[in-house]
């Protein structure tokens, strides 16, 4: 037991009051749940403080807290390794999970599941603490699944709508598809180190064939890619903000998908002596690209930030794929915090629009709400990478990174997402907070700014988009005492022409989105009704059609079309078997049944003939 | 003191055979069974994990003229058996609380009478004495489905009567070839398990009897394609007799297999361990691809009863530690689990008079107790890590791979298609707009129970340790033997 042990446990006592308040209908415990949400975050929030303090004089804190597993070789318990890598976890996911708790209070205040919902939020905020601590690959995989749970319930948290309970399973399973993968591979692990504990297995890594490391890397990034929602397994991620927004908030930014980077950047060892860390970088630019493109097509606020969140995670998978694990890890220690505030903000919005998500249908927001206006457009600046916002920095390493390691394919594709990034981002603000107002003012209730309680979260987390970047150098300092960067060193001139190019893109972005959304100069109509890009626009629009796609082979074909052939096949061959002998013994009985006459005459009709057949054999034999 | 425990329950049909009143004698059954859990409990305390072995073993001659012995007695595998028999028939009395409303006396007069042949399954050292416990636990369970359960009751209780009795003949020939061979050979004809399972028969008679004793298990297990009057059986059954069906019966054919099968015929065993991992893991993906398209709640939970027991069979098979152990472990938790599930399709049905999924729905918005429990025991099912579930299957899987590594690709496909069915039909059952007007959520009766059983597959989920050690000592030494 330790510090590391509460900053953990703390939240799980959130989550067991506020549920037995839920479970027992116990009237006190609701309107007070989130007290409990705070109190426990906010103290693991602090303790994460601290452990970062004592993890930068150079300590790494291991703890032991008790045995899980033992069978045979295999041992495996629950404790806590912090190193830096930990350490920055900790407090990110403490960060933003405590802000995402004090924006629910009004977010959520009238809802009738508010205590169930604080409940969910302090589950999801223990299983990705206990993820992170982990020592070893059981216990990683434990947080990894009791995240997985976490953002079933949360996702299906308004589960009357057939839509949030649909998208909540398809988050599972698309989970569970990574995670079967991901589950062979620390079987593979043990079976090649004879152990699961990090510390043992990396300080044998070196000594085991790159064809071995290179299988149990690809099943780990199995589960990698289905946690981070990479491609092909993304699709569960933009259906995922069917749940409440402080929720889209908490898996797109610090916890849940950050997972699987983090995982990844955690066993750098196995993937650096594998074969496989190009399909690493190829999936993430893949993501990083394709997931840009589809953004620049959507109406739905939440869905345009969904998918920028698909492409960011391409970003740091690209960082992962090329080595440099600390630029993925910087990335993802920025883009907690402005992702977060995008969608707290989007939050504010929607909750302004009297629920309304669609982006047709607002407009010149500003005037109405100033601070969450400001908020939103400093995140967006951080997203987009221009300068001196936490993004750009961030970003920016990666993209050069890329170049300077020779990937020369990823860098135009990483740099062609940074301009669509600012592209996609430009058209949001612009057709949210800017222009004319396209919705009847009388109908909006609620078009004002939010509660403090619900502004103040993004003041705090507006800090740290700005100001986080600047960071970079003690951030890779300090990461490297975990985790290595493989980063070749280029010329200050090569590396600053590397940064004009990037940052011009961006602002060339920004201003191609001012033109059409806001100076309206050309009409976006030019793209989506030309006989010549309309095919690409819908391409784009439809999701590259990968819903359609999966739905059609792996539900309604494999799952469901094979289960019916199954069933028939159960309940008409084997069964049919089982009865049929059952049916021709009874047949048997009936037949024979027959000769058993009680006709004495006929018994000695039976006897003669065995007589004489048997005479008859003996004669011819 | 085994002899107590398997004798109480019988103890108990009889004081509920002579009682007057038909509403006492659920609190005799109650009594009886609880207090039998109890006596199990002590000696899970009292058995010695460092001398291990078999232990409490009572002793009685019978008939002496055919060398056949009353002798009972424990190791490591009987008694987390035997806890399990004890505490999922202490859970199958709430079950039956409000279900039951005919002929309550005969009902709990057989489910005791079923407690002690289940009891006597798992603690017999004598062959003889094993298979009339084996054969004796068919009656009270048959009249158990063919008397209470639903439309289609006299189908299926015989279904499952005459199946597993024809299966049951050849392990009766297997034995007595066996005995006979043991007595030629050694000059000492004896039914005892200890002596017999010392001996090692020459290689071909290995194989002729591990099949034969491989039908009577593998139909009582089910090892696909045996396993067709499941789902019949399960249906049919009233609640308890699915809690005590799923809960125990099932773990009678893998008792059987890794009691008798494993160390009779180790040769023949390892031999055709190759075709029992291409059963388990059709049992694994198969069924549940079947279950996820089964319109009867029931249904789906019993085929998720023929897929878990498949890692149980690949982990029994594997030959390794870590995959019995773990097949040990799933037995249990498997016991917990399905025993847990059939109690909440049993507490539904009581109220909503239909098992069909489709005329379910948004139970979740009435009964919040009745659908955190049912969310605990669905994550269970699919082998969450925290539920004792996730030890066995991890375990299993491990034991799979490192028994043949396409064995583990394979099985662990479950860990997708369990989830599969298991959510669908919680979203069906629990999610989206309800479709009934009212829905009582769990009284406390009913609550007590799920929730004891919730806190044990927790516990364990965190601490197998717990139940675990009792099984180290065992593992070590019987693949010491092989």
């Amino acid at each position: 037991m330790g510090v590391g042990f509460l900053i953990a446990v703390l939240p799980l006592v959130s989550f067991l009051l506020a549920g037995f308040g839920v479970l027992f209908g116990w009237k006190s415990f609701k309107r007070r749940s989130h007290y409990f949400g705070l109190v426990t975050v906010g103290t693991s929030l602090f303790l994460s403080f601290y452990v970062l303090f004592k993890v930068t004089k150079g300590v790494v804190l291991t703890e032991e807290w008790f045995n899980w597993v033992i069978s045979g070789g295999l041992s495996a318990s629950f404790g806590a390794y912090i190193d830096s890598l930990t350490a920055i976890m900790l407090v990110v996911v403490t960060f933003v999970s405590f802000f995402v708790h004090m924006y629910s209070i009004g977010y959520m205040h009238e809802d009738p599941g508010y205590d169930r919902f604080f409940a969910y939020l302090g589950l999801f905020t223990f299983s990705m603490l206990v993820l992170v601590l982990s020592p070893n690959f059981l216990q990683l995989f434990f947080g990894w699944e009791a995240v997985g749970l976490s953002s079933y319930l949360l996702i299906g948290f308004w589960f009357k709508r057939k839509r949030a309970a649909d998208a909540a399973i398809k988050a599972f399973i698309m989970n569970r598809i990574g995670d079967f993968l991901f589950i062979l591979g620390v079987v593979a692990v043990f079976w090649v180190f004879g152990s699961l504990d990090f510390h043992k297995v990396f300080s044998q890594a070196g000594a085991v064939s790159a064809a071995t490391l290179s299988l149990i890397s690809f099943l780990l990034l199995g589960g990698a890619v289905g946690k981070s929602a990479q491609f092909p397994l993304h699709t569960w991620l933009p259906d995922a903000m069917e749940g409440p927004t402080p929720i889209s908030a908490l898996i797109h930014a610090a916890t849940m998908v950050a997972a699987g980077v983090f995982m990844v950047a955690r066993c750098s060892p196995i993937f650096d002596g594998g074969y496989i860390l190009p399909i690493v970088g190829a999936i993430g630019v893949i993501t990083a690209f394709g997931a840009a493109t589809v953004g620049l097509t959507q109406f739905d606020i939440k869905r345009v930030l969904a998918y920028s969140t698909l492409s960011q995670l391409g970003y740091m998978f690209a960082a992962l794929g090329i080595g440099a694990y600390v630029y993925a890890m910087f990335h993802l220690f920025t883009h907690a915090f402005f992702k977060a505030l995008l969608f707290l903000g989007s939050g504010n919005v929607i909750h302004a629009m009297s629920g309304e998500q669609d982006i047709r249908k607002m407009g010149g927001l500003y005037k109405y709400m100033k601070i969450t206006a400001a908020c939103f457009i400093i995140g967006t600046l951080a997203l987009v990478g221009i300068p001196p916002f936490a993004g750009f920095f961030s970003k920016d390493k990666i993209i050069s990174a890329a170049y300077a390691n020779g990937h020369l394919v990823f860098w135009f594709f990483l740099v062609g997402g940074a301009l669509l990034t600012a592209l996609y981002m430009g058209r949001l603000v612009f057709m949210v907070f800017f222009g004319e107002e396209r919705f009847d003012t009388r109908e909006m209730k609620h078009l004002h700014e939010s509660p403090a309680v619900m502004t103040v979260p993004l003041i705090f987390l507006a800090v740290p988009s700005i100001f986080a970047g600047f960071l970079g150098g003690w951030f890779e300092e300090f990461l490297k005492s975990s985790i290595p960067n493989h980063v070749r060193e280029i010329s200050h001139s090569a590396e600053l022409l590397l940064i004009t190019i990037t940052v011009s893109l961006a602002l060339l972005g920004l201003l191609i989105a001012a033109v059409i959304y806001y100076w309206k100069k050309i009409s976006p109509e030019v793209f989506t009704e030309s006989p010549v890009l309309r095919p690409i626009y819908l391409l784009l629009y439809n999701k590259y059609y990968f819903d359609e796609i999966y739905n059609f082979v792996f539900v309604r074909g494999v799952a469901f079309g094979l289960g019916r052939i199954y069933a028939f096949f159960d309940k008409y061959v084997i069964d049919g078997i089982v009865n049929g002998v059952a049916y021709f013994t009874s047949w048997c009985g009936e037949v024979l049944r027959l000769t058993q006459t009680g006709v004495v005459n006929n018994y000695v009709a039976y006897f003669g003939i065995g007589v004489v057949t048997v005479i008859l054999l003996l004669l011819l034999v | 003191m085994v002899s107590v425990i398997l004798l109480l329950p019988l103890l108990g049909a009889l004081l509920v055979t002579f009682c007057r009143s038909e509403e006492r004698v659920k609190w005799i059954a109650l009594l009886t069974t609880g207090l039998t859990f109890l006596l199990s409990l002590y000696i899970l305390f009292n058995y010695n994990i460092s001398k291990g072995g078999f232990q409490f073993i009572d002793y009685g001659s019978w008939l002496p003229s055919f060398s056949i012995k009353y002798k009972v007695g424990v190791d490591g595998l009987s008694l987390i058996m035997l806890i399990m028999t004890t505490l999922i028939s202490f859970i199958a009395v709430p079950s039956a609380w409000n279900y039951i409303e005919q002929r309550k006396k005969l009902f709990y007069g057989l489910l005791l009478l079923l407690e002690t042949a289940m009891i006597g399954v798992f603690v017999s050292l004598d062959l003889l004495l094993f298979y009339i416990f084996w054969e004796a636990m068919l009656i009270p369970m048959s009249l158990i489905i063919g008397v209470w359960g639903g439309e289609r009751r006299i189908y299926s209780a015989l279904k499952f009567f005459i199946y597993t009795f024809a299966g049951s003949i050849f392990l009766l020939v297997g034995m007595i070839v066996l005995v006979i061979v043991y007595g030629s050979v050694t000059g000492n004809f004896t039914f005892d398990l200890i002596q017999l399972s010392q001996f090692r028969l020459p290689m071909e008679l290995q194989k002729w009897l591990f099949w034969a004793f491989f039908i009577a298990f593998a139909v009582k297990v089910p090892v696909f394609p045996f396993h067709t009057w499941l789902p019949d059986a399960h249906v049919e059954a009233p609640t308890p007799g699915s809690v005590i069906l799923a809960g125990v019966l099932l773990k009678m054919g893998t008792y059987g297999f890794i009691r008798f099968s494993l160390p009779f015929f180790p040769d023949a065993y390892k031999l055709y361990a190759p075709v029992i991992f291409i059963l388990g893991i059709v049992a694994v993906i198969y069924t549940a691809l079947v279950a996820l398209v089964q319109e009867d709640v029931k249904k789906i939970v019993a085929y998720s009863s023929v897929s878990h027991m498949g890692f149980v069979m690949i982990g029994l098979f594997s030959l390794n530690v870590q995959g019995i152990e773990g097949a040990i472990f799933q037995m249990l938790n498997h016991g917990l689990v399905s025993a847990a599930l059939f109690f909440i399709v049993g507490a539904i049905y009581e109220r909503l008079h239909t098992r069909k999924v489709e005329k379910m729905g948004g139970i979740a918005s009435f009964a919040p107790k009745l659908a955190t429990l049912g969310m605990l025991f669905t994550m269970a099912s699919v082998g969450l890590p925290g539920t004792s579930s996730f030890i066995g299957e991890f375990l299993t899987i491990l034991g799979g791979y490192r028994a043949a590594h396409w064995v583990g690709y394979l099985m662990a496909l479950g860990v997708i298609f369990g989830a599969a069915y298991m959510l669908y039909m919680y979203r069906n059952v629990f999610f989206l707009e309800p479709k009934v007007l009212s829905f009582r959520d769990l009284d406390l009766r009913e609550f007590l129970a799920l929730g004891f059983l919730a806190v044990l597959v927790v516990w364990w989920g965190f601490n197998p340790e717990f139940i675990m050690k009792f099984v180290h000592g065992y593992t070590a030494s019987l693949l010491g033997g092989v």
